[in-house]
C-alpha cells in the first residue's frame, strides 16, 4: 500500500472516519496550493529570467 | 498536423551534477527480464527518504513550472490535478457485505462495460489479467483483474501541444478518466467485491500502458505510448484493479507495428530527437522506446509535451479503422501473394 492509501483510503464503513479523512485531505491540498504559489512562483520567475537571458537553469542547486 | 511553434529543443533546465541515466534505470540494453524501477515522477505523499528517485529535482520543477508566464492557465492545470487527487480519496473503500456471485464472467464483463459506457459514452474499456508487468519493483497490485479505461482528449486543443492549454486539457482528461475509474470501483465494491481505482496523473502506482495493451485497447507505438483504433494516441488511461471475476480480452493486432516500422513522423517532429527509429532491448524485451535523458528535460520544462502523440497519423480523427484495415490487408498480401495467372 502506498502512503496515499494509508492516509486517505477509508476501508471501514464509518462516516466519522471519512469526515476526518476529508478534512485532512483538504488541508493537504491547500498546503500544496500554497507551495505552488510561493515556491512555484519563485521557480517560475527564476526560470523565465534564465530563459530570457538564454542561460541554463540548474534544477539541482538553489531550488 | 505539425506542431505549432514548439519551444527550442535545447532545454533551459539542466543538472549541474547529472543523475544516473534514466535509460540505465529503465534497463535499456538489459537482456534479462525484470520489473521496472520508478525513475522520474515522485510518489505524492511519499517519504523523501524512502524514495531514491535520482531525477526528483526535475520532477519538482515539472510540478511547479507549469504556467510560467501564463499563471491563469497554470492554475487551471493545477486545479485539475488537485481535484483529481480529491476524487481519488474514493479510489478504495468499504466493500458491501452482501456479495453478488458471478456465474458467468463474460456476462459480468459485458455488464461492467455497459455500466461504464452508459455514463461515459466516449470511454473505451478492456479487461486484462494482472501480472508482474503491471507494477513496479517491490510493489504488488491488490487484485487479479484489471479493467482498463481510455478516454479521448479534445483534438483541437491538443494540436497546440506542448503549449500550456494542451497541458490543461491533459490534466482535465486525466481527471475525467480517473473519475470514471473511481465510479466503476465504487460500483464493484457495492456488488461486494474489492476494487481499487488507479488514475493518478503521474501513474506512480501502476503501469497503465502494458495493462491496456494486454486488455486489447491498442498496441505500443514508436513514440512509446499506446495507439488505439478509436483515438490514435490522443487519449489517457486509468484502471480499476479488482477481484470480481470477468472474462479477459485478448491483445489486439491492428497493424500499428507494421505502420511504425516505416513511419517517421514522431521521430522527425520530436524537438529533442528522443524517439528511436528502431526497437530497443529493454529489460529483456524488444520494443519501441523513447530516450529518457533527451525526452524528460524537455517534457519537464514545458509542463508536459505530447507532440509525438498529436503528430501521429493514427491520432487524426476517424482514420484508425481505415489505416488498420489497410495495414492488415498489406501484411496478408505479403504473406500470401496472389498467384500470377498462367499465360
Amino acid at each position: 500500500m502506498s502512503d496515499f492509501d494509508d492516509a486517505f483510503h477509508v476501508l471501514a464503513d464509518s462516516r466519522w472516519r471519512r469526515f476526518k479523512r476529508d478534512v485532512k485531505l483538504v488541508r493537504w491540498l491547500l498546503l500544496f496550493l500554497l507551495f505552488y504559489t510561493i515556491k512555484g512562483g519563485k521557480i517560475r520567475r527564476r526560470y523565465l529570467k534564465h530563459k530570457a537571458a538564454g542561460t541554463p537553469y540548474y534544477v539541482d542547486e538553489g531550488a | 498536423m505539425r506542431p505549432l511553434d514548439p519551444p527550442p529543443p535545447e532545454p533551459v533546465f539542466r543538472y549541474r551534477n547529472p543523475p544516473r541515466s534514466g535509460n540505465e534505470i529503465n534497463g535499456l540494453g538489459e537482456t534479462a527480464w525484470r520489473k521496472p524501477h520508478k525513475v522520474f515522477h515522485r510518489v505524492p505523499y511519499g517519504d523523501p527518504k524512502k524514495e531514491p528517485f535520482e531525477w526528483r529535482a526535475l520532477d519538482l520543477h515539472f510540478n511547479l513550472v507549469m504556467g510560467a508566464g501564463k499563471p491563469l492557465q497554470g492554475f487551471r492545470a493545477v486545479r485539475h490535478v488537485l481535484l483529481n487527487r480529491w476524487n481519488l480519496r474514493r479510489a478504495n473503500g468499504h466493500v458491501a457485505k452482501t456479495r453478488r456471485e458471478v456465474a458467468d464472467p463474460a456476462a459480468m464483463a459485458e455488464e461492467l462495460r455497459a455500466w461504464l459506457t452508459k455514463r461515459y459514452p466516449d470511454a473505451i474499456v478492456g479487461f486484462a489479467g494482472v501480472d508482474e508487468d503491471a507494477s513496479y519493483q517491490g510493489e504488488t497490485l491488490p487484485g487479479k483483474y484489471a479493467i482498463c479505461i481510455g478516454m479521448p482528449m479534445d483534438r483541437e486543443t491538443m494540436v497546440a501541444a506542448p503549449q500550456i492549454r494542451a497541458t490543461v486539457e491533459v490534466m482535465r482528461i486525466y481527471r475525467r478518466v480517473a473519475a470514471a475509474a473511481v465510479d466503476l470501483s465504487e460500483h464493484i465494491r457495492s456488488l461486494g467485491w474489492p476494487a481499487k481505482a488507479y488514475g493518478d496523473t503521474k501513474s506512480t502506482e501502476i503501469l497503465q500502458i502494458p495493462l491496456a495493451i494486454k486488455a486489447g485497447l491498442g498496441e505500443l507505438g514508436k513514440h512509446g505510448s499506446m495507439i488505439c483504433k478509436e483515438y490514435g494516441s490522443n487519449f489517457r488511461l486509468a484502471s480499476v484493479i479488482t477481484e470480481i471475476p470477468v472474462a479477459l480480452d485478448a491483445p489486439v493486432d491492428i497493424g500499428v507495428d507494421d505502420f511504425c516500422m516505416n513511419c517517421r513522423r514522431c521521430t522527425a517532429e520530436c524537438p529533442p530527437d528522443a524517439i528511436f527509429d528502431t526497437k530497443q532491448t529493454v529489460r529483456g524485451v524488444d520494443k519501441w522506446y523513447v530516450d529518457f535523458d533527451k525526452c524528460i528535460p524537455y517534457f519537464a520544462e514545458n509542463g508536459g509535451c505530447a507532440i509525438c502523440l498529436e503528430v501521429c497519423p493514427w491520432s487524426e480523427p476517424g482514420r484508425g479503422d481505415g489505416m488498420s484495415a489497410k495495414m492488415l490487408a498489406r501484411r496478408a498480401r505479403r504473406r500470401d501473394p496472389e498467384p500470377v495467372p498462367a499465360e
